[in-house]
């Protein structure tokens, strides 16, 4: 199955303006984005409407993670995303350039949250994304206890259409 | 525009899983499982109802997820909410009517 | 050396986007036919092409790739299209679908850009708000002759760009309620006013344009949203003035959330895919597929109760 996940210029710039800031004891930051979806022949289609900044006094100290964030930041991400029903894609970047790629912590983190997520949220699906400074990588849950999916594809719909998640 | 709080509600006392879907501006209502019967057994097809005119001659209208080419005149297709959909014409049907009456007087045509 | 050498201006990685890139083309006559033609020559790899007709006798006068034997054979216009593209461009991937584009939607919702050669204003609407839906940009030509006094014509046109966020069709006066009303007391019927091709060339040109502009562009000032008019006894082509009074403010026809399939649930993601309309070129068109109930319906009389006691059996 291909996945494909569109983006509007502008939120794209939005996004990395935010994971940009500096937080007062966070390495990184993170965000969600919400995203409807759309059958195509052989794939799906994800098409982000929504992005949530994590707030900071919703972060939670940890000396061993880049960022935790706490209870409060996962309800409301999940009350964003809950009606119209979306999908919820956690985001954050690594910075530099070239394919990204998920870390360890990243993926064990993603391993116990995201399948939480299809419980108030059973019919989209759910995933975790990250950034490079000129591309991104996702993975992509279509249900609690299916296995992943890479996300194949990401478009940028801008006076210039790229398929590419780098600056304009 | 929003759909009117109390017919919507009786309808729902009939079609619990109806939803208000959003497009261009307004509001269609979709039936996921609308029932008919048919010579070879039940047949369980989607439906979106416009309660409302929009200036092409039909002060309401309903959209099938499928033709049903034996019945019914000059269907044509449409595309709404990203998908495919097909009425036959069938006008008359007021925008005042409460909106189970309004879908049942569209299905008339198809008897 | 390749075939593309010439337009190597548009970038070193120009001829891998475009062969990657997948255009919706909706109405492949007068205009739709002009651009499949560029499209295919500028090296444009997936095609998805779409219109219900076949080729008639009134249609020479400016369908590209059209002849005196299509007419004969009354081939539709899509393998007109299929073999105008293959002819160019062999290595082109182009789904063909002899039908009405809303037919098409789910493999549509995967196209980069779309581009409308649709006479119909219920139709240019539809694909507006399609487009919008799956944040694809859309780009729709139109062109007219008007009598302005006995034995004196206008001939005028105009190529559209818009796409989410931006004025719609309706907000810059191409769909309007008057029109859609005309239409739909002539019961949708569009066709059968004057066409002719140099306007639709002009237009089409403008349009492959854009498409190319959005894919490889080849300079620093282009633009979200276009509209061009074409005056065709001046020999103008000008962007139109509404645009700068639209531009910025926000298209109150439809909502910026509507986004996506409204209808998407998980559990479905694997159902089969409907019945295809699909053409296969190899040389023959098969016969298109009937979108129709198996079976025979019968409904209970209208009265209410009864009708309810149907549905809920």
């Amino acid at each position: 199955m291909k996945v494909t996940i569109k983006i509007s210029g502008r939120m794209l710039d939005e996004v990395r303006i935010d994971l940009a800031r500096p937080h007062p004891f966070a390495w990184e930051r993170v965000g969600f984005l919400t995203a409807s979806a759309a059958k195509i022949p052989r794939g799906l289609l994800l098409l982000v409407d929504k992005y949530l900044s994590v707030e900071d006094e919703d972060y939670e100290q940890n000396d061993i993670v880049g960022a935790q964030i706490g209870s409060d930041a996962m309800r409301k991400a999940v009350q964003l995303a809950y009606r119209p029903k979306r999908a919820l894609l956690h985001i954050h970047t690594h910075g530099g350039y070239g394919k990204p790629h998920f870390s360890g912590v990243d993926l064990r983190s993603a391993d116990e949250f995201i399948p939480g997520l299809f419980s108030p949220i059973p019919s989209m699906p759910h995933g975790l994304l990250v950034l490079s400074d000129d591309e991104a990588s996702g993975k992509l849950w279509l249900g609690p206890q299916e296995k992943t999916v890479k996300v194949n594809e990401f478009i940028r719909v801008d006076l210039h259409l790229s398929k590419k998640w780098g600056d304009k | 525009m929003n759909p009117d709080a109390a017919k919507l509600s009786e309808l729902r006392k009939h079609w619990p899983d109806i939803e208000v879907v959003s497009a261009d501006g307004r509001f269609y209502l979709h039936l996921p499982s609308l029932k008919v019967a048919t010579l070879s057994g039940a047949k369980v097809i989607s439906a979106l109802l416009r309660p409302w005119a929009n200036g092409d001659g039909y002060p309401t209208r309903l959209f099938f997820s499928e033709k049903f080419t034996d019945y019914g005149n000059n269907w044509n297709i449409f595309s709404i909410a990203g998908r495919s959909w097909h009425a036959c014409s069938w006008s008359g049907v007021s925008e005042d009517l409460p909106y189970l009456e309004i879908i049942a007087s569209h299905l008339r045509p198809l008897q | 050396m390749t075939w593309l050498d010439r337009q190597s201006f548009l970038g070193p990685e120009s001829d891998e986007i475009l062969s990657q890139a997948r255009i919706g083309i909706l109405g492949l006559g007068g205009g739709g036919s002009h651009v499949v033609q560029q499209l295919a020559h500028v090296g444009i790899g997936h095609f998805v092409i779409a219109d219900s007709d076949v080729i008639t006798s009134t249609n020479l006068n400016r369908l590209v790739g059209g002849t005196q034997k299509s007419v004969e054979l009354s081939t539709s216009k899509v393998e007109i299209a299929q073999r105008l593209i293959k002819a160019i461009n062999p290595a082109a991937r182009v789904s063909g679908h002899v039908a009405n584009w809303q037919e098409v939607s789910e493999e549509l919702r995967s196209c980069d850009i779309i581009v409308g050669g649709l006479d119909s204003v219920r139709a240019k609407d539809e694909a507006d708000s399609f487009c919008r839906r799956f944040m694809i940009p859309y780009i729709d030509m139109g062109m007219d002759v008007f009598e302005t006094s006995p034995g004196n014509f206008l001939i005028s046109g105009q190529v559209v760009l818009t796409g989410p966020g931006q004025p719609c069709l309706r907000c810059l006066g191409i769909v309007t309620e008057e029109g859609l009303a005309e239409e739909a007391r002539r019961y949708g019927a569009a066709g059968g006013r004057p066409q002719v091709v140099w306007p639709n060339g002009l237009l089409a040109s403008s349009a492959v344009g854009l498409v190319i502009q959005m894919l490889t562009p080849w300079n620093e000032s282009r633009s979200a949203v276009a509209f061009l008019e074409y005056d065709g006894n001046r020999h103008e082509l000008r962007q139109a003035d509404i645009l700068r009074r639209k531009s910025g403010k926000p298209c109150p026809h439809h909502n910026e959330g509507d986004v996506g399939d409204p209808f998407f649930r998980l559990a479905r993601l694997q159902d089969s895919p409907p019945k295809s309309t699909k053409t296969e070129y190899t040389g023959t068109v098969l016969p298109e597929a009937e979108v129709s109930v198996a079976g025979n319906i019968n409904i209970f009389r209208s009265l209410k109760d009864k009708l309810l006691k149907t549905l809920f059996q």
